[in-house]
């Protein structure tokens, strides 16, 4: 039977209990609002009773643990969504500023740019001898090369700009990594004794690898059961492993870290660097994670529309070239120089190309009017060439047809740009080209360049605008190359001529305006599970004050009554002195 | 479920954060009035407003080309209708002119007006617009009308008595271009003219007839008659030759720049705009539709592609030509023959084949066509009969046409001249003679409704000829009447005359001589004889020759009216029957009116003219007696002399010679001349009933028939105008409306619903207020605040 003193004893056990007990339920209100954190309780048991022969005397109640009400299957789950929707995020952030390029709604877009420059060799056949007329054409032009450009640059901008954020996101990753493995190492020592739990670590931890799963996906892995609910942390949670990409960023508490590389001048890829300092290239296995989101956009589709662009551009370039170069302006030439450069002269022209002109030779014909330095016509010659001529062949049939009135040469001894001189007191114009060949070597031409990046208007044609071929002879009034030019706007040049330049243009910014939206929609699908997810988390794990302000008065009630069982045994123990005095 | 402040507080912020961006979206559609702001917001709706503004965009750019092209042609409209008020008071000046009472004073006033008149009609189609000339083409800084000076220098020469000088071209042929040329006059006397050594063709003898039935042209004139005394030839082609006295057997070689008063200095060219997707019309007419005489153009109707698909051109191989492959996949082979056969400007029958080479251009074979010369074709002028009226055949017997006796042939060969003789007896079939002369001339011969047509094997000048005449009768009679040319072998067909390019694929060939025209091709393809598939096509007319050159009118006019001796006198057409005195005429047409007369013999008891007297009367066209002419012969000791004798309608004297050796230089009423020469030595018969015509042109007449015909081409050409700017209002209103119903899709697509946005904004606001509102009261309740 126990004395009088146990009764002391049980009351302080239940005052201690009380007292543990509002303290974590203190703890729980501060960390009310803490991210990460998960609600507290005490786990209150019996004492062990005394055995007497009446019966198991109760001896109070003692605090055996503090168990955390995580849900480890949840958490997983909302770490899965959170990365997902981190990955929505951030493509859609890089896709809008893509789609902010690319707007046309404002008026002054790319797709105004190439109806003004067609429009504007419509008004020069309008009125083919207006001087102002041909500075439009050529404003136009200058116009729409710059808009190529500067969208083009903007991509390119954009493009170095998630480069720099893999690195910044490669960094973070590595920090976090080194961050995990030292807190498994404090885990493992936490949990060396045995009941002992980490609570506050493995809720560092988990925000830790929801931080790394916004990032890029990775796949956690530890002994941890998830179907177990409200249970204390066992004590493997150190043997805690992080993969990326299939290798161990993480493994318990050594880590490995990532390095980005520039692959080919361009793409920035991410390399897993084992400690015998290997590298793996992971970059395709990065799929999830903001860091997928940007790589997915520097890597893919930020090239992808590069390349959009840059046919659009090349087609643009390559079918008003050959238009352009087979027609006259109002002056004639006593010289003049091609823009690109062939590497070779005695390979067929198609393959001495420079690299991108991508314009194949076709068995045509180049006719060349001859005139005197007054201008009066001395003769037209035709130059019969065939698609796999090289240069030195054509050269020769050239010069052979123009009979020393007017020579074809290359700046270089086996490679460079053509060159065309007219003997002094000669002049020359073009009037026809069937083989495309002028347009290939950059003569007569209206465009320079090759693509999205070096479109520009030929410097010849803005330095003299009479050089702008609007017909095909000389005469003033000749307007039938400027109709033919604009009319380039209704043909079907590009998709294995199925598309015009403008359909092409608006499908991909069709193409992009869906890309987005289709984005968007994930993302508030993405959004609202989150919510969801993140309401059931809180549901289970999350702290309530109106609960805590329960419990508060719950143990608050509870050491009262303890306080006053002891005060009671207190009297009891008063009035037994009592009586023996 | 179990609820904490947390996810209270989170929820809250969510929901914030959707009516906070829902808002945003709202305000940006209220603000820019647009329910497209971004690429994402629809793309779908995006796409079609952005190809509607592309359309929209060109649609603005087309109704800009329409306002500008309409300025042009109102221009246009402004100057022809001033050509055309011009050409009006002209007309009646030249009828006032032929008002017969006028003195010379007021026709020589006239004469100045109409010059005055002429300047401005020429100002009227060099007038500028914009800085630009609106009739000359694409030649847009060039004057479409100017004087240019003819050149004309001998560079070298066996006789310095030749002279040369410019002179105008006739009417109806082309001046010759720029170059260098070569004179002969060989032994015989005949004048030739050459370039490169192609002879070129000049005026056949040296005569305007362009107005009286049109000229001929001829490598090689007989200029015999200006030998004797020496004398100018005009070869109607800017030159005119001095042919000084004997002076056969002469060479000169002269360089000649061309030129002439009025010519046509634009180009062919009209001026287009786009008026709507892959539409463009031409807006502009050129100044040689309007004012000078069209060439007509011919075309063929296969367009011809070469080894890349593109429309063949001078450069490409014959061998690779070939049509689309939807028409057919055919092409010509080397070693085909293209056989070309055609007429020239005055119908002379011209033909030539080419052999296809491995190398051969399409430039070699519109070389071969430039080149093509005429062949002489000669046809009897007498329908062979039977004495039972009917037709003969192949298969009748030169006894059945003659009565019974056998025929002799006399004919000379085509190039040698030589003389040949074949005496054919009664019983042979005309199909067996025929033959026989086919054999002996190298000629294809054939019968048809009785005429025999004698087609010369050979192109180019022909000395061919052939009689016919009994064997057996005492006077042999050329029972199968004369043969005359029907396509005249010399006149160099299409030498000079004809341009034939390739365009667009398609080969072009232009009749370089203006105005009414018989110019043809065909081409026709075989390989040894066999027929192949005509990739060619057939030629169509593409432009109809014709017109009047209104400069060349005003001349005239002035000419006429001041006296100059302008008016035009035709050859005349052969006899209708077996007459063989070839009629050739001459003088100077004085009548008033321009006519076309007719001469019959109406009487003669013998056909031959050495037998008995014979009456020619002359008829008008209305066929009013003009006059008469009796030849009497009288033969003594062997030689024959006629007596002739002309009387107008008055039954005046006009002419009168006794003991004439010949039957040249009769003169008739009004100027004219007649020469009845003899053809070849055939019996000089004269049918009763035959007959032969001839044009008289008064020139002073021809102009006001002329300007009148001005006056309709000009108009024609203005209402095309008017055709294009009426094309030009329709397309205006048609773009009107296309632009209105596109702004109206593009609306519907991009613009904002207001009614809708500011529901969807006064839905938001509310729910906004409710949702701070409940938040704010939630948050208050605490179980702390009663503890």
């Amino acid at each position: 039977m126990p004395s009088i003193f146990d009764g002391l004893y049980i009351g302080t056990s239940g005052l201690n209990v009380a007292q543990s007990a509002l303290n974590i339920t203190g703890n729980n209100i501060s960390n009310a609002n803490t991210p990460g954190y998960t609600k507290e309780s005490p786990e209150i048991i019996e004492k062990y009773p005394q055995i007497t022969q009446i019966g198991a005397f109760g001896m109070g109640a003692k605090v055996e643990s503090i168990s955390s009400a995580r849900n480890q299957f949840l958490d997983n789950t909302l770490n899965q969504q959170l990365a997902s929707q981190s990955n929505y995020q951030t493509l859609n952030n890089n896709l809008t500023q893509i789609q902010n390029i690319f707007n046309e709604q404002n008026g002054t877009g790319l797709n105004t740019a190439l109806n003004n420059f067609f429009n504007s060799w419509q008004s020069l056949a309008s009125n083919p001898s207006l001087a102002t007329a041909r500075q439009q054409v050529i404003q136009a032009g200058q116009t729409l090369a710059q808009t190529i450009n500067s969208s083009y640059n903007s991509l390119q901008q954009l493009q170095n700009n998630l480069n720099a954020q893999v690195t910044s996101n490669i960094n973070q990753i590595n920090t976090i990594a080194q961050n995990i493995a030292s807190i498994n190492y404090e885990i493992k020592l936490a949990t060396l004794a045995p009941n002992q739990t980490a609570n506050t670590l493995v809720d560092q931890r988990n925000q830790l690898i929801q931080q790394l799963q916004q990032i890029a996906n990775v796949n956690v892995f530890n002994t941890y059961a998830p179907s177990a609910q409200n249970q204390a942390v066992s004590g493997s949670q150190e043997e805690l492993t992080i993969l990326i990409g299939g290798m161990p960023l993480v493994s318990g508490t050594s880590y490995n870290s990532l390095v980005a590389k520039t692959t080919n001048g361009q793409n920035n890829d991410v390399f897993f660097q084992d400690s015998a300092g290997n590298l793996t290239n992971i970059t395709s296995n990065i799929t999830q994670g903001s860091l997928g989101a940007t790589l997915q956009t520097a890597n893919q589709i930020i090239p992808n529309y590069m390349n959009t662009l840059n046919t659009l551009t090349n087609t643009i370039i390559n079918q008003v070239n050959i238009l352009h170069s087979g027609g006259s302006g109002l002056s004639a030439y006593t010289q003049t120089q091609g823009t690109y450069t062939l590497n070779n002269t005695t390979n067929p022209v198609s393959q001495s190309q420079q690299n991108g002109v991508n314009l194949p030779l076709k068995s045509g014909t180049i006719t060349v009017n001859v005139y005197d330095a007054s201008g009066n016509s001395v003769g037209t010659y035709s130059v019969v060439v065939n698609q796999n001529d090289s240069f030195s062949q054509i050269a020769n049939k050239f010069n052979s047809a123009l009979n020393g009135l007017v020579s074809m040469s290359i700046s270089g001894h086996s490679q460079g740009n053509v060159q065309i001189v007219a003997k002094s007191g000669y002049q020359f114009s073009f009037s026809q080209d069937t083989s495309n060949f002028l347009a290939a070597a950059g003569i007569n031409t209206f465009f320079t360049g090759t693509n999205a990046q070096n479109i520009n208007v030929n410097p010849i044609v803005t330095n003299d605008p009479s050089k702008i071929a609007a017909g095909t002879t000389m005469s003033p009034g000749d307007n039938s190359n400027a109709l033919a030019i604009a009319n380039l706007q209704n043909e079907n040049v590009l998709v294995s001529n199925t598309q015009t330049i403008s359909q092409y243009y608006n499908s991909f910014l069709g193409q992009i305006g869906s890309d987005l939206q289709a984005n968007q929609n994930l993302l508030n699908a993405q959004n609202s599970m989150v919510t969801q997810t993140q309401n059931l988390v809180q549901s289970q794990e999350g702290v309530s004050l109106d609960e805590e302000a329960a419990n508060l008065i719950k143990y608050q009630t509870a050491y009262q009554a303890s306080a006053r069982f002891i005060s009671v045994v207190d009297t009891i123990t008063q009035s037994l002195i009592n009586m023996v005095q | 479920m179990r609820v904490t402040q947390s996810m209270l507080y989170n929820n809250f912020l969510s929901n914030l954060n959707n009516i906070n961006s829902q808002l945003y979206n709202t305000q940006t559609q209220m603000a820019t009035g647009k329910s497209i702001n971004n690429l994402s917001d629809n793309p779908i709706a995006l796409s079609q407003v952005l190809s509607l503004n592309d359309i929209q965009s060109r649609l603005t750019q087309y109704t800009s080309n329409i306002n500008s092209a309409n300025s042009v042609l109102s221009a246009q409209d402004t100057a022809t209708s001033n050509i055309s008020t011009l050409l009006q008071n002209s007309g009646s000046l030249i009828i006032q002119a032929a008002n017969a009472t006028n003195d010379s004073a007021s026709n020589a006033s006239i004469a100045q007006q109409l010059q005055a008149i002429e300047a401005e009609i020429k100002n009227s189609a060099n007038t500028m617009f914009g800085g630009q000339y609106l009739f000359s083409g694409f030649l847009t800084n060039t004057a479409p009308i100017q004087d240019t000076t003819p050149q004309v220098a001998t560079t070298s020469t066996n006789n310095n008595n030749i002279q040369i000088k410019t002179s105008n071209n006739f009417g109806d042929i082309n001046l010759l271009n720029s170059g260098s040329y070569s004179i002969q006059i060989d032994g015989n006397g005949n004048l030739s003219i050459s370039q490169n050594g192609i002879a070129i063709p000049i005026s056949v003898d040296g005569v305007n007839r362009s107005s009286a039935g049109g000229d001929q042209l001829s490598t090689s004139v007989n200029v015999s008659n200006l030998l004797q005394n020496g004398g100018w030839f005009n070869t109607g082609r800017g030159i005119s030759i001095y042919i000084p006295k004997n002076s056969q057997s002469s060479t000169v070689t002269f360089s000649y720049i061309k030129g002439s008063a009025n010519t046509y200095t634009g180009d062919n060219n009209n001026e287009s705009i786009a008026y709507s997707d892959g539409l463009s019309t031409p807006i502009t007419i050129n100044a040689q539709n309007l004012l000078y005489q069209q060439n007509q153009t011919i075309t063929s109707n296969n367009q011809l592609l070469n080894v890349s698909n593109d429309p063949a051109t001078n450069q490409t191989k014959l061998t690779d030509l070939h049509l689309n492959n939807a028409l057919a996949n055919i092409s010509l082979q080397s070693g085909y023959t293209i056989i070309a056969t055609g007429t020239d400007h005055s119908g002379n029958i011209v033909s030539g084949s080419f052999t296809v080479s491995a190398g051969a251009t399409v430039s070699n074979l519109l070389n071969f066509i430039n080149n093509l010369s005429s062949k002489e074709v000669l046809q009897n002028n007498k329908v062979l009969t039977l004495a039972d009226g009917s037709i003969a055949s192949s298969l009748t017997t030169i006894g059945q046409l003659t009565g019974g006796s056998g025929i002799t042939v006399n004919g000379l060969a085509h190039s040698s001249g030589a003389q040949i003789s074949l005496n054919v007896s009664a019983g042979t079939t005309l199909g067996s003679f025929l033959n026989l002369v086919n054999v002996n001339f190298n000629v294809s011969a054939t019968i048809s409704h009785g005429l025999i047509q004698i087609d010369d094997n050979q192109t180019g000048p022909s000395k061919l000829s052939i009689n016919i005449q009994t064997q057996t009768q005492q006077n042999p009679v050329p029972v199968f009447g004369m043969f005359n040319t029907i396509s005249d072998g010399s006149s160099g067909g299409f030498v000079s005359t004809v341009s034939a390019t390739i365009q667009n694929g398609h080969i072009v060939v232009t009749d370089l001589r203006g105005g009414n025209s018989q110019m043809n091709l065909s081409l026709s393809i075989a390989n040894n004889n066999t027929p192949e598939p005509n990739i060619f096509g057939v030629f169509n007319t593409t432009t109809l020759g014709g017109g009047v050159d209104v400069f060349r009118s005003f001349d005239n006019a002035q000419a006429a009216i001041t006296g100059s001796q302008v008016n035009q006198i035709s050859q005349a057409t052969n006899w209708n029957g077996g007459s063989t005195l070839q009629p050739t005429l001459s003088g100077y047409y004085s009548g008033n009116t321009s006519d076309t007369w007719m001469i019959t013999v109406t009487s003669g008891v013998s056909a031959n003219i050495t037998s008995s007297a014979h009456v020619l009367t002359i008829t008008n066209s209305q066929g009013n007696f003009v006059g008469q002419i009796t030849i009497t012969p009288k033969t003594t000791s062997g030689n024959t002399t006629y007596n002739i004798n002309v009387v107008d309608s008055q039954g005046n004297n006009v002419y009168s010679v006794n003991n004439q050796s010949n039957l040249d230089n009769i003169q008739l009423p009004d100027g004219v001349v007649l020469n009845l020469n003899q053809s070849g030595n055939l019996t000089k018969v004269l049918n009763q009933g035959d007959s032969f015509s001839f044009k008289l042109t008064n020139m002073l007449q021809q102009s006001i028939t002329n300007i009148q015909n001005s006056l309709g081409q000009v108009d024609a050409n203005r209402s095309i105008i008017g055709a294009y700017e009426q094309r030009m209002q329709l397309a205006q209103t048609r773009i009107e409306n296309l632009s209105l119903s596109n702004a109206q899709a593009i609306s519907n697509l991009q613009d904002a619903n207001y009614a809708q946005v500011i529901g969807d904004y006064e839905r938001e606001i509310t729910i906004m207020q409710a949702l701070l509102q409940s938040f704010a009261k939630v948050n208050q309740l605490s179980l702390f605040n009663y503890i």
